[in-house]
């Protein structure tokens, strides 16, 4: 085997490709600077989330090297677990939970006033990957999941699409349809895709689950220049146009303007109560209307329009219900818009509750079809996202509430609120820390109510999977897809508009596999604590997830099943 | 054939430091990921008009003078005194990758005939992977850049603490 090492070594095979190798090491002498900013303390409020510490230097030259960090306005504090080291940057005190030695509250409380400078480092991306990925990062990660099984990859089927430069996570479907008697529908709005006359989307199967899918069709509303159509919680669409970001961001969390006024990949989110997941935490979003365009300015015209043209618009053999987008007497007013989705608490609690059902998970599955028991209870408790609107007389009015369980793609959805005149209009957002990311925030007008086309798929490709006839199986409302681990779909829809606002309604339901670490962890005593007192399983739970949270997100996305 | 091995293993050393990296002395400045969590100065090598070399940690830059800390203690060198300077701010690991990528290829011995894969995929990936490394603009040369820039990776970058006894400064 010696001899073999070496003779490949040496071996003209080998040689063009160490040739190649020196040729690009000599050219690729590109230089990847860090990006170090110092602000003032003026700057303090611009300083993004995504800056997980900071260096507060201080006037007398001592420096806090901060994580967790929040800045409040009142009364001007910076506060943060971390350390405070002295002239030589020699250790003076150290601040996080269970430090030894620490008293009172365990986070450094400084004075705005006492720092001269703010220092954020992003060190630039870790170029070690690859060699990583060949040594084993996988072995790394399976090694990982089996210590904590439950950050690792899962929850429904995922469809990615085309944001027009490359595929994107758009949607996840039938999240919480965890069993047959579970199994509903889900509407998840493709934000971003980029669709032409036809509009690819890839199914995948990337976890330890078996997904059992009804069918995916597009919901299509035609859409004019400026305008986005936006599904309520209850399913209507509505066509909004005079998009209005918010004026201020104020979170539990600290500020949250940059994270939530464009709809990328910057996110809010909270971390949990560390004594129970049970515990909400409030936005305040302020909107100065003075200048937006007119909200509730009803006057565009040919929003959406019933040109009675059905046969052109039922370009698709695929489509269910050609040209019913009609625009209903329902317009005018406002919405609040909102992109989020769960982090992986959600997640984290589903797969621990089949850890304590153990080697009798289907025993308790089937008292759950039964409805002998309802752990639903857990979920109903953390709820939503609740918004409320701050009236004139300074009370706080209920308008609604969005809640759709997933960790994998952003949703994104339209609160519709009561009539409102103000020039500023006050809104706060109600909801369980550390349960939601959110990725945008913003007022819309709106225009009125649609309903959209159904289109079913054209064409459905198997690119890894072992179904026949896949789109029969989609097409047919008796039948189902099933897919397992690693199975890989692209499907194909026809579109009858060029400009249009594409929506993914999925119906199904998914069994989670149970794995064989899991069942370790078997305890029928925390099961019956989840049926009878989520209240306090939820109380019981929360430093074993307050464990496992810095980690989840990062090791969620880098374990999903993908067939080797 | 072990001769030709070796050249090849020695080729590969070439390769890594074709661009050779930029580096401070030993535990001088930080590693890359730690610089989020380090506090103190990049490590400043000054060369001034008289031909004399000053090298230790940054600690603040004035109007007029550049305060550095040495073993033998702090001190001060003129702005106007100075001709060039390059501020270390972080080491690379380029010699910890050339040596993964090393004993990585040499691991594969133990894939038996997958190793007609997997040895090729070391170095397919440790090659570039190290050049990267070694490329990283992990320093700052004056007169290429301004004082003001180089302010950023002062162990003060707000400028010395009002009423602070140089003497008190200590080096890493």
């Amino acid at each position: 085997m010696k001899s073999l090492f070496l003779k490949l070594l040496s071996g003209s095979s080998f040689l063009p490709v160490l040739g190649a190798m020196m040729i690009f090491s000599t050219f690729s002498c590109r230089t990847v600077a860090i990006k170090r900013e110092i602000r003032t303390t003026h700057e303090i409020a611009s300083i993004g989330r995504e800056n997980m510490y900071i260096k507060a230097h201080m006037k007398d030259g001592t420096v806090y090297i901060l994580h967790d960090w929040a800045f409040n306005q009142q009364p001007h504090l910076l506060t943060g677990l971390g350390k405070h080291m002295d002239i030589n940057r020699r250790l003076i005190e150290e601040r996080y939970p269970g430090a030894r030695g620490m008293t009172g509250s365990p986070f450094f409380t400084v004075s705005i006033d006492d720092i001269a400078l703010i220092e954020t480092n992003d060190p630039g991306p870790s170029v070690a990957g690859p060699l990583a990925v060949v040594t084993g990062m996988t072995a790394a990660m399976a090694v990982f999941c089996i210590i904590n099984p439950k950050a690792c990859f899962g929850s429904c089927p995922t469809f990615y699409a085309s944001n027009g430069d490359s595929l994107k996570v758009m949607a996840e479907g039938f999240s919480s349809s965890v069993l047959p008697s579970r199994e509903d529908n889900d509407i998840d709005m493709l934000y971003h895709a980029v669709p032409g006359k036809t509009i690819e989307l890839k199914l995948t199967n990337e976890a330890l689950e078996t997904h059992v899918i009804r069918y995916a069709n597009l919901l299509i509303v035609e859409k004019n220049e400026g305008e986005r159509v936006f599904a309520t919680p209850g399913g209507k669409f509505l066509v909004t146009r005079n998009i209005i970001p918010p004026s201020s961001c104020e979170a539990f969390g600290g500020p949250c303007l940059q994270e939530v006024l464009v709809a990328d990949g910057k996110e809010y989110f909270s971390t949990s109560d560390p004594d129970d997941l049970n515990t909400r935490e409030e936005i305040f979003l302020r909107f100065n209307m003075s200048g937006a365009g007119g909200a509730g300015d009803n006057a565009v015209s040919g929003i959406i329009t019933d040109t009675g043209d059905n046969e052109a618009r039922g370009m698709s053999s695929g489509t269910e219900e050609s040209g019913t987008s009609i625009m209903n007497g329902n317009s005018g007013g406002i919405g609040l818009v909102i992109g989020k989705r769960q982090t992986l608490l959600t997640t984290y609690l589903f797969y621990q509750s089949l850890a304590y059902m153990g080697h009798s998970a289907t025993y308790w599955m089937a008292e759950t079809e039964r409805g002998s028991i309802y752990p639903e209870t857990v979920y109903e408790m953390l709820g939503g996202i609740e918004v409320y609107r701050k009236s004139a007389e300074g009370h706080w009015i209920y308008e609604g509430e969005v809640n759709e369980h997933g960790p994998i793609a952003t949703d994104y959805n339209i609160i519709p609120l009561s009539a409102t005149g103000d020039e500023i209009i006050e809104l706060k957002l109600v909801m369980t820390r550390g349960l939601w990311r959110i990725n945008y925030l913003a007022l819309a007008s709106v225009q009125g109510e649609t309903e959209p086309v159904v289109v079913r798929p054209e064409k459905v490709q198997t690119i890894n999977g072992s179904e026949e006839d896949p789109l029969d199986k989609l097409t047919d409302q008796d039948d189902f897809l099933v897919t397992y681990p690693g199975d890989i779909y692209n499907i194909s829809y026809e579109l009858p508009f060029e400009n249009a606002e594409l929506f993914l309604e999925s119906k199904g339901y998914y069994l989670e596999w149970i794995r064989d670490e899991w069942v370790i962890e078997q305890s029928f005593r925390n099961t019956r604590l989840l049926a009878r007192s989520p209240g306090r399983y939820l109380k019981r739970e929360a430093k074993r997830f307050k464990e496992l949270e810095p980690y989840m997100e990062e090791t969620f996305w880098n374990s999903r099943y993908v067939e080797k | 054939m072990l001769k030709n091995s070796l050249s090849i293993i020695l080729c590969l050393l070439l390769i890594t430091a074709a661009c050779k990296p930029v580096s401070a002395p030993h535990r001088s400045v930080p590693k890359r990921q730690a610089l989020v969590t380090d506090a103190r100065g990049g490590w400043i090598s000054i060369q001034n008009r008289h031909n004399n070399f000053f090298q230790g940690e940054l600690i603040a830059v004035s109007d007029l003078l550049v305060y550095l800390v040495t073993p033998a203690g702090a001190m001060a060198i003129p702005k106007d005194d100075i001709l060039s300077a390059r501020v270390v701010i972080y080491n690379t690991n380029n010699f910890e990758y050339s040596l993964w990528t090393i004993l990585g290829s040499l691991s594969t011995i133990s894939n038996g005939l997958f190793l007609m894969f997997t040895a090729p995929l070391w170095y397919v990936v440790g090659i570039p992977v190290t050049a990267g490394e070694s490329n990283r603009a992990n320093y700052l040369d004056y007169p290429a850049a301004d004082w003001e820039h180089m302010t950023k990776f002062c162990r003060f970058p707000q400028g010395l603490p009002e009423g602070l006894d140089l003497s008190l400064l200590r080096p890493r």
